[in-house]
């Protein structure tokens, strides 16, 4: 019985088997290089994916404060809005150079 | 050619790795017959078996950087080819279909083997009496009796031990006898 298993081996996969075998090699070789070219691309819209919630939470959290400013200052110029005071370029120097012009004179 | 033809195992590894296509062309050329005889033992004549047979160098191919040479490639190869022929018979049990056999020819060239119809017969009973065996006696019949490996080797490749190799080699013997006996008198 030994040798009747024995002899019932199979000896190949039949015609060309090995070049059906490095086909699918090439192939796959190529399939991954291809895959290598795409990183860049892909990379950069995970990248816009990661980035665009934290984009769109920014600008609701700007918009917010706006209308806080808004209704805090009851005023609707764009200042306001942003929480810039309304002052001149004197004003914005601080007083001493007001008082120091009133000492001269 | 002629120098890859030549070339030992180790040689044609390190030359594989190193990107050279025909050196592994030649490796899948000197093991088509290891793992042809493995996977249609464990698998049959059928369908899968070209599959796996693929996939074998294809793993072997893609897992050439981790192999290390502390067993012969011969014996790597040939686990390879085990661990895929036993998922795919798992993968049969899940799927319980008909497999689709194709014809006998297509796998063993038996008229350049020159086989007489009688051994062909005594072949594919033999054949059919190996597919009824159960998954765990089916790779020890296979690797001892039809690859030839010995009894260390068999438990290294299929990491059992000596003794679980012996008991279930003489176990399947006569699970197949019995199999053969009962389908020569029907």
């Amino acid at each position: 019985m030994r040798e009747a298993v024995s002899a019932s081996g199979a000896t190949g996969f039949g015609y060309m088997f090995t070049e059906r075998v490095m086909k699918r090699i090439k192939a796959e070789r190529t399939r991954s290089s291809g895959a290598e070219k795409e990183i860049a691309p892909t990379l950069f819209e995970s990248l816009l994916k990661a980035f665009r919630p934290v984009a769109i939470a920014g600008v609701a959290a700007a918009l917010a404060l706006m209308v806080y400013n808004i209704v805090d200052s009851r005023d609707l110029s764009f200042s306001a809005a942003l929480g810039v005071p309304e002052a001149t370029l004197e004003e914005a120097l601080g007083s001493p150079l007001s008082s120091a012009l009133e000492e001269l004179s | 050619m002629r120098d890859v033809l030549e070339q030992t195992d180790e040689q044609l590894v390190a030359a594989a790795r190193q990107g050279d296509d025909g050196a592994f062309e030649q490796i899948v050329r000197r093991y088509e017959p290891v793992v042809a005889a493995t996977v249609i033992g464990m698998l049959g004549q059928c369908a899968e078996a070209e599959d796996v047979g693929q996939e074998t160098f294809m793993r072997l191919h893609k897992g050439l950087g981790r192999f290390r040479g502390e067993a012969s490639l011969k014996t790597y190869i040939t686990r390879i080819a085990i661990n895929l022929s036993l998922n795919e018979l798992k993968r049969r049990k899940r799927r319980r279909s008909i497999l689709v056999r194709k014809p006998v020819e297509e796998f063993h060239n038996l008229e350049a083997r020159g086989e007489s119809a009688e051994g062909r017969d005594t072949r594919e009973m033999v054949r059919q009496g190996i597919d009824q065996l159960d998954d765990k006696f089916r790779p020890v019949i296979v690797l001892r009796l039809i690859d030839g490996y010995s009894t260390d080797e068999t438990a290294k490749i299929l990491e059992i031990p000596v003794g679980t190799v012996l008991s279930r080699l003489a176990r399947a013997q006569d699970k197949l006898k019995a199999i053969l006996i009962s389908e020569e008198r029907g």
